[in-house]
């Protein structure tokens, strides 16, 4: 069975919507700013890929605003944008839509919010469990639809959204879903969280005075990741249904490959990487030298992109120096969640449109970081397969494989 | 504030909570439901009015709250000196405070 991508919805650091956030992403635009929702000016790391142009009362009640955390709220417009760009799911009964939505944290601004409230003495918001639970986007996903089929939230840290398209293709290969609307959403630009992150020494600490070049996988000098919000969605189904109701087709979902390092919680495993890269282009039944785009997970920690490159480089061989990677997070920054989510969209819009979008701030690579990530400069590359990497705390390592319809 | 005072800023309140709702169809009798509350609806109503009048319901009390009237004579009966206006009045949706 053929699985398309017929729908795209983004909101992101760098543009709301696949045109603007894909313009600016050919362009090398970065959408890394000094954190503007709390202050942070007494912190480690300050700053942060948010989404200030972000307003949910274009398009939420304030009833659905008081009931909703932002990271369903961002959730809700990468939903409403993609099935708006698949031409609706009138074609679908819907029972037989799924939702499959990643999310690393969930709802944590309420959580944080009403912990400090709890901590004054202060009476807890009603809506506190509602808009914390990890299955708040998808259930409202469905809710503001009609979606009645399978729904389901997959929350594995930083891979979580590449899960949950992975998974909505198991849905619709195994007959459960006619249509899925699949991603992953996150709004952890938060002061308990990125204070956890920073515990970790996980957070870049160097460049809060220089923000957009904070973001830096594979360069010398790269220092942690930066935190940033934001959501995407796909609209997956079968490719013959799709040509029937004649939707248009950005891509092919061909493969998924998934493996647990079973080592550390935090730290990454090559084994594991190349684990999942493999199982998702044997998944996709395509040859390993067809893969000519990788999405990089590339979160521009000093230890991450190292292992990655290594990955690539023991998966593919010689052959890793032919292909075109770009790290979408050197634009946005790590929406922990909804990164892979996001990077799919970057990965199919390659595919769709021929361009490969650049990795910026690499003026000068790290020695170990050897291969071709596409720096500064978009590409035209023209690939017909890609991968798409993500790889989370607890060791969870995910791969997903699209590629042109021919 | 005295009783018709009260009622007069209780009514004023809900009218402000609730979307889409005619100030002058609330009176005292109005049901929750009738007004298009459900139970949690009720619930986070309750909430925002202990922010803005600056009380604390009683939580088994407030169970058996089934109309405005009942808002009203609680906080008749347990009326502090005077409307509270603090920083946290709206609730949740603008409750971001140090985040």
């Amino acid at each position: 069975m053929r699985i398309v991508v017929t729908g795209m919805g983004v909101v992101s650091p760098i543009g709301i919507g696949t045109d603007q956030f894909w313009t600016a992403a050919i362009n090398g635009v970065s959408g890394i700013r000094r954190v503007s929702s709390f202050d942070a000016s007494s912190r480690r790391s300050q700053v942060a890929g948010e989404v200030p142009e972000f307003d949910p009362k274009t398009f939420l009640s304030a009833k659905v605003i008081e009931q909703t955390d932002r990271f369903s709220q961002l959730a809700l417009l990468a939903a409403k944008l993609a099935v708006e760009d698949a031409g609706g799911l009138d074609a679908y009964s819907p029972p037989r839509v799924a939702v499959s939505i990643g999310s690393g944290m969930g709802g944590f601004a309420t959580f944080e919010s009403s912990a400090l409230r709890k901590f004054r003495n202060q009476p807890v918001p009603p809506f506190t469990v509602p808009r914390t639970m990890a299955n708040s986007a998808a259930a409202w996903i469905a809710i503001r639809h009609g979606l009645k089929g399978m729904n389901l939230t997959c929350s594995t840290a930083c891979s979580s959204g590449a899960n949950a398209i992975g998974g909505a293709l198991d849905l619709l290969r195994a007959g459960r879903a006619d249509a899925v609307v699949a991603g992953g959403a996150e709004a952890c630009v938060l002061p308990l969280t990125m204070n956890g992150f920073e515990i970790l020494h996980a957070l870049t600490t160097g460049f809060n005075t220089d923000p957009a070049r904070a973001s830096r996988p594979f360069a010398k000098g790269r220092d942690g990741f930066v935190m940033s919000e934001g959501a995407g969605i796909l609209i997956l189904e079968e490719e013959g249904h799709a040509k029937r109701r004649g939707a248009k087709i950005y891509a092919r979902l061909a493969g998924y490959g998934q493996a647990c390092d079973a080592a550390h919680i935090v730290m990454p495993d090559l084994s594991g990487q190349v684990a999942a890269m493999e199982a998702a282009i044997a998944d996709a039944g395509i040859a390993k030298n067809a893969v000519e785009h990788i999405n990089a997970h590339a979160t521009s920690t000093p230890l991450g992109d190292v292992v990655e490159t290594r990955a690539i480089k023991t998966l593919f061989g010689e052959g890793a120096k032919d292909i075109a990677i770009s790290a979408t997070k050197s634009l946005v920054g790590h929406s922990i969640g909804a990164s892979a989510a996001i990077g799919s969209i970057a990965t199919i819009m390659a595919l769709h449109t021929g361009i490969v979008h650049p990795t910026i701030n690499l003026d000068e690579a790290d020695p170990e970081c050897d291969l071709d990530y596409t720096p500064n400069q978009a590409q035209q590359k023209n690939p017909r397969a890609a991968l798409c990497n993500a790889f989370g705390f607890g060791g969870n390592n995910a791969s997903i494989v699209f590629t042109t319809l021919d | 504030m005295d009783t018709a005072d009260i009622e007069a800023k209780v009514i004023q309140f809900i009218a402000t909570k609730v979307e889409n709702l005619d100030i002058s169809t609330i009176s005292r009798a109005s049901k929750f439901d009738e007004l298009g509350l459900d139970s949690m609806d009720t619930i986070q109503l309750l909430f925002d009015a202990e922010d803005n009048f600056g009380i604390n319901f009683d939580s088994e009390e407030a169970k058996s709250f089934t109309t405005v009237g009942d808002i009203i004579a609680y906080i008749e009966k347990h009326q502090s000196p005077g409307p509270h206006k603090g920083p946290d009045a709206s609730g949740m949706a603008s409750d971001q405070e140090g985040t």
